[in-house]
């Protein structure tokens, strides 16, 4: 079996007085890519934040480990260096920093954390060209600010090529395919399937089956209630899709 | 200051220095006169309310003309390629250490030199119903005119003013005038800086004539001081003619009192008053831009955009009217003023207003204080920006657009250096 990537263990966590995880469990290994459903409210954004290090929760109880490291006492930074992504639903637009600047700042940044020394202009530039290529993004986007009067399938993208200059080992896309037209969702499930590799994991969260035909998942879990309430192979997907999530919650109930 | 020290250095100035043009001396005893009955401005008058007088100290302030100025310092200072520099120290007018290249429809002179057409121009736009303005007058000074001729196109003039305490607290009252004749087209770059020594302050006055469909742009840097208190009181009034441009860019990037008051008048139909400001006020500063644009004509435009970074200790003041006169129809005027606070005991007081008293126009404002934006920073940090990296990242995205609307002179690194100093002070 490979390396186990990701252990979250009975985690919870609320927002101001809210719990919203209340005791997740899951386990993600190198090569294997994930899909964590459940209906709108579920807490699977949150999931996702909390693995990145977002402030806007607090821990109230469980663990997260990468390899083997307690994640959850890192800062975000440290968490990003060591290879933790998360591709955010609604991107943050950052007005006055450059896409290329904020690229190569991140980069650095996360090199230097591994020490490897930062990237010189040219490569970091072939480099990005050769992404930006490759998931159809127009050059201008080099020297836009960052999500500043994109569109949504734009930031979507932005957050794909952030992904593919970034090589982390484990990826976390949450509602990646909100709002995407079908042509945009082929080009990100394009850029998110060029990750996979035997020592990277990724983890799509969605609301929708949709996706799944694209970026083919090993395992599905379902979030309901701040909880994974069944976790299955990849025609679980298909079974939500035909019944529905209410259909699992009588399951379960 | 209290006014009985301003009364007593105009009474010493006055005294010592009695020649010069009758007319300068007139403007001096009416200037003694308004001071005697006004007194200094205290902050029980509007317009002053968030800035005291009282943070000169009380300093006995002196005029230094005859000093020596640090030639590498001024060397740091200069701007290469203008075609010319005219240099001022602690107020007074230095032709041997100036620059004069010359350009096609470009003439320029000390005060004394000035004819009496120039010399009517001269301060006639300044509002001078406050006490500083009194102040000013009582002790004014010597300055330089440029003029740039009909039609002419002229690169680079620079006016680069200096205040040096070497030889102990020092006042200047210098005042300049900028004249672009019909259609002219001048770009003029205005230095002040504060070479080392004691405290000094400066109350200079810059009055600026956009002649009918001319165009000037006009920037201008306050350096801050390394050493001593620096205090700076300048004025500038515009009159924008009939299809003119002004477009004033002023960079503050320290002083321990800064008011730099500017007072545009849009005196014929389809002028336009740009003006961009940025001011960054660290710990003991004390930086008050207060603006007033006028439209006076129809179909006029203003664009006005001040920004303030405010660090720990610092203090910041927006006072900005455009006030838009009855028959002033297709008024089109935007104002707004954004700060970022670094610290918790960074402070801004910010008052934009416009006053209407026509209708048909199209009239906006916004002002925003606040600190750097949670999310854009959360954003950063979980790309692997670390956190003091990513504030200073926020921090010069917030003045980009204003620092590359500098017209004549990049402020990039000036900025930049002052920002790592705020920021290094909150780290």
């Amino acid at each position: 079996m490979s390396e186990v990537l990701l252990e979250i263990r009975d985690l919870r966590a609320r927002h101001k007085e809210r719990e919203i995880l209340k005791g997740v469990s899951l386990s993600v290994r190198a090569g294997e890519v994930h899909a964590i459903m459940g209906p709108n409210g579920a807490g699977k954004s949150t999931l996702g934040k909390v693995i990145a290090g977002s402030e806007d929760y607090e821990i109230t109880g469980g663990s997260v480990l990468f390899r083997g490291e307690d994640l959850l006492t890192q800062e975000p930074e440290v968490r990003a260096a060591a290879g933790v992504f998360l591709g955010f639903q609604y991107p943050v637009e950052i007005p006055g920093v450059t896409n290329s600047y904020f690229l190569k700042t991140a980069l650095n940044a996360q090199r230097k954390v591994r020490g490897e020394g930062e990237l010189a202009p040219a490569a970091f530039l072939k480099l990005l060209k050769e992404k930006m290529a490759f998931l159809d993004m127009d050059a201008s986007f080099r020297e836009r600010f960052v999500n500043v009067g994109f569109s949504g399938g734009e930031k979507k993208r932005n957050e794909i090529l952030q992904l593919l200059m970034l090589q982390p080992a484990l990826a976390v896309l949450d509602e990646t395919d909100s709002g995407l037209d079908i042509d945009a969702l082929r080009v990100v499930a394009k850029g998110v399937n060029s990750l996979r590799a035997p020592d990277k994991a990724i983890v799509v969260v969605t609301h929708y089956q949709r996706l799944l035909d694209y970026i083919v998942p090993d395992v599905v879990h379902v979030l309901m209630d701040g909880r994974i309430v069944r976790t299955g192979p990849k025609e679980l997907a298909l079974e939500l899709e035909e019944h529905g999530y209410a259909a699992v919650r009588e399951a379960v109930a | 200051m209290e006014t009985s020290s301003a009364t007593d250095l105009v009474q010493s100035w006055q005294a010592g220095h009695p020649g010069g043009a009758a007319w300068l001396g007139g403007r001096r005893a009416a200037g003694a006169a308004r001071l005697a009955t006004l007194g200094l401005p205290t902050t029980q008058l509007e317009p002053w309310r968030y800035t005291s007088l009282k943070r000169l100290g009380g300093v006995a302030f002196e005029h230094h003309t005859e000093v020596g100025v640090d030639e590498a310092a001024l060397a740091a200072l200069r701007l290469a390629g203008a075609a010319a520099e005219l240099v001022v120290v602690n107020g007074r007018v230095r032709p041997e250490l100036s620059r004069i290249e010359g350009a096609a429809g470009l003439t320029v002179g000390p005060l004394a030199a000035a004819d009496e057409a120039l010399v009517s121009l001269f301060g006639s736009s300044l509002t001078a119903e406050d006490g500083l303005g009194a102040l000013h007058d009582a002790l004014v000074q010597e300055g330089w005119w440029v003029k740039v001729a009909r039609g002419a196109v002229v690169g680079r003039v620079h006016l680069l003013h200096v205040m040096t305490g070497a030889a102990g607290p020092a006042v200047a009252s210098p005042q300049h005038l900028f004249l672009a004749e019909a259609n002219a087209d001048l770009q003029v770059l205005e230095t002040h800086a504060a070479i080392g020594g004691a405290d000094t302050l400066s109350t200079a006055s810059v009055e600026v004539r956009v002649g009918p469909g001319a165009r000037v742009r006009q920037q201008v840097i306050v350096h801050g001081a390394a050493e001593g208190r620096r205090s700076a009181l300048h004025r500038t009034a515009a009159r924008i003619e009939r299809d003119a441009t002004w477009h004033r860019h002023v960079v503050v990037l320290g002083g321990s009192l800064v008011r730099d008051d500017v007072h545009g008048t849009l005196a014929g139909p389809g002028g336009t008053c740009l003006l961009d400001g940025l001011f960054l006020a660290g710990r003991g500063e004390h930086i008050d831009t207060p603006t007033r644009v006028e439209h006076a004509a129809p179909s006029c435009m203003t664009r006005e955009r001040y920004k303030g970074v405010i660090g720990a200790g610092g203090r910041g003041v927006f006072d900005g009217t455009v006030v838009v006169h009855e028959g002033a129809r297709g008024t089109d005027a935007i104002q707004s003023n954004h700060n970022l606070l670094l610290a918790d005991d960074a402070d801004i007081n910010t008052k934009p207003r416009l006053e209407i008293y026509n209708d048909d126009v199209k009239c906006a404002h916004g002002t925003t204080v606040g600190q750097l934006d949670r999310q854009q920073l959360a954003y950063l940090r979980m790309r692997g920006i670390p956190e003091g990296e990513a504030r200073g990242m926020l921090t010069h995205a917030f003045v980009t657009d204003v620092c590359e609307a500098a017209p004549v002179a990049p402020v990039q690194a000036l900025v930049e250096a002052k920002l790592a100093a705020l920021l290094g002070e909150v780290a």
